[in-house]
């Protein structure tokens, strides 16, 4: 079963996303700020990482960099999913090491194909 | 009261001086003439008439004695005829000599005749007595002794009654011709001192009427030349004087009116220095050769600039802004005034805070309507650059915050639609599909509006470079095939050639991408939409054209402010009258312009115009 880390402040995007990746068989856990994010990614190791960039405590690049520069997270897959949608923004995000920028609105059939896609599911 | 001798009197006067020697002289050649005359009247009259007279004395004398001859040869009768004939003639000779006796000698000479002729008439009635007694022997001793002699007396003196006369004739002529000579002389020397003095006294009295003239004329000629301070000093009581006087009051009031004149000038200056100095822009004037005239004192702290040092000089030397100057020539150039574009904007650091100017040009015109003057200012449009960045941040922030709700809605939305969580009946479908389609519109609204802010707030960074309008126009038309193909909608592309444009070819796109969505929701099966470009002079128009069902006119000019739909505009979750806004915002960013033509039921025509390529 694929581990999946999503770090995520909304309550809402969380109860959703919680519940698609769960049908979908996935096994998910959930931290609201970077800080735990960062923790429980360390720990647990997951295969995959929702990562948004408005965080409490931690932004979102700040959360990729750290993780990037830890080798037990170097090649953990990590999807930024962020209302900002500026180019400066995805630009800063790839250069960081994130393997895929989204921006919301996302619809839940483009997320799990981003995911399948990643995790060489398909 | 001083005496006054008028221009007048003073001409009169020199007449009056000449007229005088002329009555003098008149007089002297009068007197030379009455004393000629005078000469000539002893000649011709008194002398003459002696002259003839002792010569007619002397023919009746001469004739009497011939009588006594003949008488005392007896013939008696005849004799005594003769004589008695020319006793009248010499009677009558003798008094005409005695009525003109003019000599002192004459008188004497005319008695003694009177008394010796008497004595010859007795004599000769001596004779008669003789004769009568018949002795002519008697008689013939008689007249030899007695008469004969007293005839030669009487004959004698009547000769030198003669000869006084010529004397006293010649004594006459010769005193008239010296006379006459004299008379020359005189008149002679009199003209001449007449002449020099009628000579001196025209240059003296034209000299005293020209000096003040000439005077006068010299001052009026300094004083037409400006110098109001000069004064005309002539002291003369005559006309010319009074000239003078009035001129001067004359000149005394054109300094008045001209003092009050330039106090008003001061007063305006004045005014308007205070009036460009209280302006809290900056402000900056030129004349028509780009000089610096008047710098306010907030374009002195904005230039760093004291007003002192620059005057006078070119304004590229002093402001090295070619914007501003560019303003300027256009102004100088076409007489109008100039505004600053929104995107035409000076940006400069003082204060260590960002400053943002908008330049205004305005000409200013002489009498003739010829720009002299160029009025620059430039308004301090920070505080609205400020309002603006707010709006965008704001219109930024906003958007971020609706992207996470939306992403749930939509998310929430997609899987009850997916039946992930269960199956769902046709009602709750068609109640999900609604709010799906508006959640929708939302998300695109929140992007739209992202879009207008970045681009109204001058973030947008146009990409420019040379572009084939067939290249745009494919990549336009491309995603709307499909849609056009299933409406029944002929959407056509006009053969533009190799014609290119220098623009943002993604902004671009997405202009016609939006006038082509805009189209296709107001045509419906059958119409068509055109796709065109042609060069006109330095510009690039391109065109959207359809035949659908046109915009009212009172919306055609309003469609391009935010939110405005046309009213016929049915598929309201379609659009979000955002679309042409932005169309606008990137087409003048591009220093373009856009416009539609439209009419009811017969389709709309949007065209914007382009650069060509550099």
């Amino acid at each position: 079963m694929n581990k999946v880390l999503l770090i995520e402040d909304n309550k809402n995007i969380i109860k959703v996303i919680s519940m698609l990746l769960t049908d979908e068989g996935f096994d998910l856990k959930v931290e609201k700020d970077g800080v735990n994010g960062v923790e429980t990614a360390l720990e647990w190791e997951p295969d995959l990482i929702l990562l948004d960039i408005k965080l409490p405590k931690m932004n979102g690049f700040l959360v990729c960099e750290t993780l990037r520069d830890n080798e037990k997270t170097v090649d953990t897959k990590i999807i930024i999913v962020s209302a900002k949608a500026e180019e400066e923004d995805i630009q800063r995000g790839f250069e960081l090491g994130a393997d895929e920028y989204m921006t919301k609105p996302i619809n839940p059939d483009e997320l799990l194909e981003v995911i399948n896609k990643h995790l060489k599911l398909l | 009261m001083k005496k006054k001798f008028s221009l007048k009197h003073k001409i009169l006067l020199g007449y009056m001086a000449i007229t005088l020697i002329l009555i003098v002289l008149a007089g002297w050649a009068i007197y030379n003439f009455m004393s000629l005359d005078e000469s000539i009247h002893d000649i011709m009259v008194e002398n003459y008439q002696s002259v003839i007279a002792s010569e007619g004395m002397m023919e009746a004398l001469e004739r009497q004695d011939s009588a006594e001859l003949i008488f005392i040869f007896g013939q008696q009768e005849e004799a005594l005829e003769i004589f008695q004939k020319n006793q009248i003639e010499f009677m009558k000779h003798l008094s005409r000599a005695e009525d003109n006796i003019t000599i002192e000698e004459e008188n004497q000479i005319i008695s003694n005749l009177n008394k010796d002729y008497q004595t010859y008439l007795d004599k000769f009635i001596q004779l008669r007595d003789l004769a009568n007694e018949g002795n002519i022997e008697e008689m013939q001793n008689y007249y030899l002794t007695d008469i004969m002699p007293h005839f030669q007396k009487i004959k004698n003196e009547t000769r030198d009654l003669l000869t006084v006369n010529q004397e006293h004739m010649r004594e006459a002529q010769s005193k008239a011709n010296s006379r006459a000579t004299q008379a020359i002389y005189s008149s002679i020397i009199f003209s001449v001192i007449a002449i020099i003095l009628a000579i001196t006294l025209g240059i003296y009295i034209s000299n005293k009427i020209l000096k003040p003239i000439n005077s006068l004329t010299e001052t009026i000629k300094e004083i037409a030349g400006g110098n109001l301070e000069k004064k005309i000093n002539i002291t003369t009581k005559d006309e010319i004087g009074e000239l003078a006087e009035e001129f001067n009051s004359m000149t005394e009031r054109l300094k008045e009116y001209e003092q009050i004149n330039i106090s008003k000038l001061i007063d305006e200056k004045n005014k308007s220095e205070g009036i460009v100095k209280s302006i809290s822009n900056p402000l900056i004037v030129t004349d028509d050769e780009n000089r610096i005239l008047l710098i306010n004192p907030e374009a002195e702290k904005l230039f760093n600039l004291r007003e002192k040092d620059v005057s006078g000089t070119h304004f590229l030397e002093i402001i090295k802004e070619e914007k501003i100057f560019d303003s300027i020539t256009e102004t100088l150039e076409t007489g109008k005034e100039q505004k600053g574009q929104k995107n035409d904007v000076l940006e400069f650091t003082y204060n260590n805070k960002e400053h943002y100017y908008r330049i205004t040009t305005n000409p200013v015109k002489d009498k003739k309507g010829e720009t002299n003057l160029v009025v620059t200012i430039l308004e301090d449009i920070t505080h609205l650059k400020e309002v603006d960045q707010m709006k965008s941040e704001f219109v930024s922030m906003v958007s971020h915050e609706f992207r996470t709700p939306l992403t749930s809605m939509n998310m929430s939305i997609n899987m009850l639609l997916e039946e992930n969580t269960g199956e769902i009946n046709e009602d709750q479908k068609e109640l999900l599909e609604v709010a799906k389609d508006d959640t929708e519109h939302l998300n695109n609204l929140v992007d739209d509006l992202l879009d207008l802010s970045k681009i109204e707030s001058g973030k947008i960074d146009l990409d420019f470079e040379n572009v084939k309008v067939e290249e745009i126009f494919n990549s336009s038309i491309n995603p709307f095939e499909n849609k056009a193909s299933d409406k029944n909608i002929d959407l056509i592309q006009k053969d533009v050639g190799d014609l290119k444009v220098y623009a943002d070819l993604n902004k671009i796109t997405w202009v016609i991408t939006n006038l082509i969505g805009n189209a296709l929701r107001y045509t419906t099966e059958g119409d068509k939409i055109v796709l065109d470009a042609n060069k006109k002079g330095h510009k690039v128009y391109i065109s959207v054209a359809d035949t659908g069902e046109g915009i009212p006119k009172e919306y055609q000019h309003k469609i391009f402010e935010k939110f405005v739909r046309a009213g016929t505009d049915q598929d309201e979750s379609s659009g979000t009258g955002l679309g042409l806004p932005i169309a606008k915002e990137i087409v003048e960013a591009h220093g373009g312009r856009i416009w539609v033509k439209s009419k009811e039921g017969e389709g709309s025509k949007f065209t914007f115009t382009l650069k060509l390529p550099k």
